[in-house]
């Protein structure tokens, strides 16, 4: 592929993802165009596990939870006994959503290794037992409800002017995340996810990084909370429970995990598998796990394919085709340490 | 005079339940550290694989297959279980990176959640009693009959795991490779197995931790995995997952915590969970920061 084609590449498929999404609302009918709104706001909770994820090379198994944090602050904040704009309860919530995961990242991050994995499981679970889960805070058993205002010109009750601002949001979202991976922020990211010796080495602070990183992560997944709660109108705990920041995860890495578009695709199937696989088997105990099931299956083939082929890479000739040249290998890639 | 003697036996008394509850999480954070050394897998499904123990054993119970056969057979599943990841799934990624090995224990979990919830439905269950039903009085403090046998399989399985790892040359291997695999493969020592063998031994524990939960807790239900696993993770932080013994005194210290918690706090929601989170938080922030060179993980 030639140097311009590389460069135009990413544009042109975003404005192609884009121009198709633009066209939904025209093409779909009312269940399936909750999909697709549903898609675009988890491809912005995708995005932000591609942050984290994807380029830092942390796990962070709460993604979905501070998507709740997110959605939770707002209900709470326009609800009529504050009432708050939704113009200030809205960065409000991102900004709790962002404080909470410099709080609980903070003991984690300072040390090397997986050890947020572990905390942030233990989050997911805390959050989800004794706040999404406690009626003091949640009020009612269906949840917290959530009205649509009318933003300046835009009047969100309808559903195509929402669909259309979620695209924009999620648009905005993806040239925001794209710019701060050419900036140094994202360079030290990408350094620091190949070797973090290397990376502290050449003068990267590893835990501002990681804790930069997992705060713009947290915050993008309390706006996709906020876009969650303006959506369906009202906020309860099951589509925040633990599981589902695994099984986003699961999506994440399946559509590839280092790229903006695998956000896309991501969303697109958290939006679209659950409710078609639903659809198809009706059976009342196997619909609902099947999505888990075929997440799971999916996740394990890509990883070993993904490794499998990545040995096969190594052993083949590195150099334009078809004249082979000398094959030089990272030491890193052929070391077999754990990293 | 009378409210505060029985309020001493009532925690006397929480202190031994705490203690048999930790058994078990000591029991599964060691199961995570056998499969966490030699493979540097940090297996999150740990808690699913106890919860599928678990079901199985209470399946197996209905279907009146006698108590002995029943713990055989599920934790032999256990073990085929454990022997099938190894081999489709902790060799072939035995060289990725350790978030992608992190992220493969996650598609384990997807698929071992889901098939529990197919396989025995969305509906808690209760556990049958293990040996007996009645409990024990002794000094005031009254103690299931089935919570002190768990308390003795759990001590004798940790003894064993630890002489396992100690003296046999298994165990030396096991040690050989979680040190350095290369080094040990140039040793003579059959990596393959070790690793296949790590994930077989991690996941037999697992699943007969599972039938160690149900007396100790009742009744047992399918979203309880997540709960268990943070359990076991949590216990393994206390030896930075590299130590079995850690692992033990962590499960031991989680057992107490969660009882207490529960206790003192009877109309907190999600008062054990919350216990557990303030742990992890609390053990991680005492850890020393130390230098690139003395941390490996």
């Amino acid at each position: 592929m030639s140097t311009v084609a590389r460069r135009a590449s990413a544009p042109l498929a975003l404005a192609a993802f884009v121009a198709a999404a633009a066209a939904m609302p025209s093409v779909l009918g009312p269940a399936r165009l909750l999909s697709m709104s549903l898609a675009l706001i988890f491809a912005v909770a995708a995005l932000s596990v591609v942050v984290i994820t994807g380029w830092t090379g942390q796990t962070s198994l709460a993604q979905v939870t501070f998507m709740g944090v997110g959605a939770f602050t707002l209900a709470r904040l326009m609800a009529p006994r504050v009432g708050l704009p939704l113009y200030l309860a809205a960065p409000a919530a991102i900004l709790a959503a962002a404080v909470l995961s410099v709080v609980i990242g903070l003991p984690a991050l300072r040390l090397r290794g997986i050890y947020l994995a572990v905390v942030t499981l233990g989050f997911a679970q805390v959050l989800q037992d004794a706040a999404f889960n406690n009626s003091t805070i949640t009020e009612s058993q269906n949840g917290l409800v959530v009205a649509r205002p009318v933003l300046g010109p835009l009047d969100l009750s309808g559903e195509h002017t929402l669909y259309y601002l979620l695209l924009g949001v999620l648009v905005g979202c993806c040239l925001l995340v794209a710019a701060m991976r050419r900036s140094s922020l994202g360079r030290r990211m990408i350094s620091l996810r190949t070797t973090e010796v290397g990376a502290s080495v050449r003068g990267v602070d590893l835990v501002s990084t990681k804790l930069a990183a997992f705060s713009i992560s947290a915050a993008l997944a309390g706006l996709a909370g906020v876009l969650y709660a303006l959506e369906i109108q009202s906020v309860g705990p099951a589509p925040f429970n633990p599981l589902q920041s695994i099984f986003l995860l699961g999506l994440v890495v399946i559509a590839g995990q280092r790229s903006i578009a695998a956000a896309l695709v991501a969303g697109i199937l958290y939006g679209w598998m659950p409710p078609e696989l639903t659809r198809h088997f009706t059976d009342s105990t196997f619909g609902p796990n099947a999505t888990n099931l075929v997440a799971g299956v999916g996740l394990l083939l890509v990883l070993i394919s993904r490794e499998q082929l990545r040995g096969m890479a190594l052993r083949l000739p590195r150099g334009r085709w078809p004249w082979p040249r000398r094959i030089t290998v990272a030491p890193e890639v052929h070391r077999n340490v754990p990293a | 005079m009378i409210p505060v003697a029985a309020s001493v036996s009532t925690y006397a008394t929480d202190a031994v339940l705490g203690l048999i509850q930790g058994a078990v999480y000591g029991l599964l954070a060691m199961g995570v550290v056998a499969i966490y050394r030699t493979t540097r897998t940090l297996n999150l499904a740990q808690g699913g694989m106890a919860t599928l123990g678990a079901f199985s054993y209470i399946a197996l119970r209905e279907h009146n297959v006698p108590t002995l056969l029943a713990v055989v057979i599920v934790i032999a599943l256990g073990a085929a279980i454990g022997l099938g990841i190894g081999q489709l799934i902790g060799w072939p990624l035995r060289r990725a990176s350790t978030t992608v090995k992190l992220v493969s224990s996650l598609g384990v979990l997807l698929v071992v959640q889901s098939l529990v919830a197919i396989i025995f439905g969305n509906v808690p269950r209760s556990a049958p009693a293990l040996v007996s039903p009645d409990s024990l009085s002794l000094l005031g403090i009254t103690v299931p009959r089935d919570g002190l046998v768990v308390l003795g399989i759990a001590a004798l399985t940790a003894f064993a795991l630890n002489r396992l790892f100690t003296s046999t040359r298994l165990g030396l291997h096991m040690r050989a490779v979680a040190a350095d695999p290369e080094v040990a493969a140039l040793q003579g020592v059959n990596v393959r197995l070790v690793t296949v063998g790590s994930w077989t031994l991690g996941v037999a524990i697992a699943l007969g931790g599972g039938i160690l939960l149900g007396p100790v807790i009742r009744t047992v239900a399918p979203f309880l995995l997540t709960l268990i696993a943070l359990q076991a993770l949590g216990a393994t932080l206390v030896g930075r997952i590299d130590s079995l013994a850690g692992a033990m005194v962590g499960g031991l210290i989680l057992g107490e915590l969660v009882t207490y918690a529960q206790e003192f706090f009877p109309t907190t929601q999600g008062n054990g969970d919350i216990a557990v989170f303030l742990f992890i938080l609390a053990v991680l922030l005492l850890q020393r920061r130390g230098g690139l060179v003395m941390e490996r993980a």
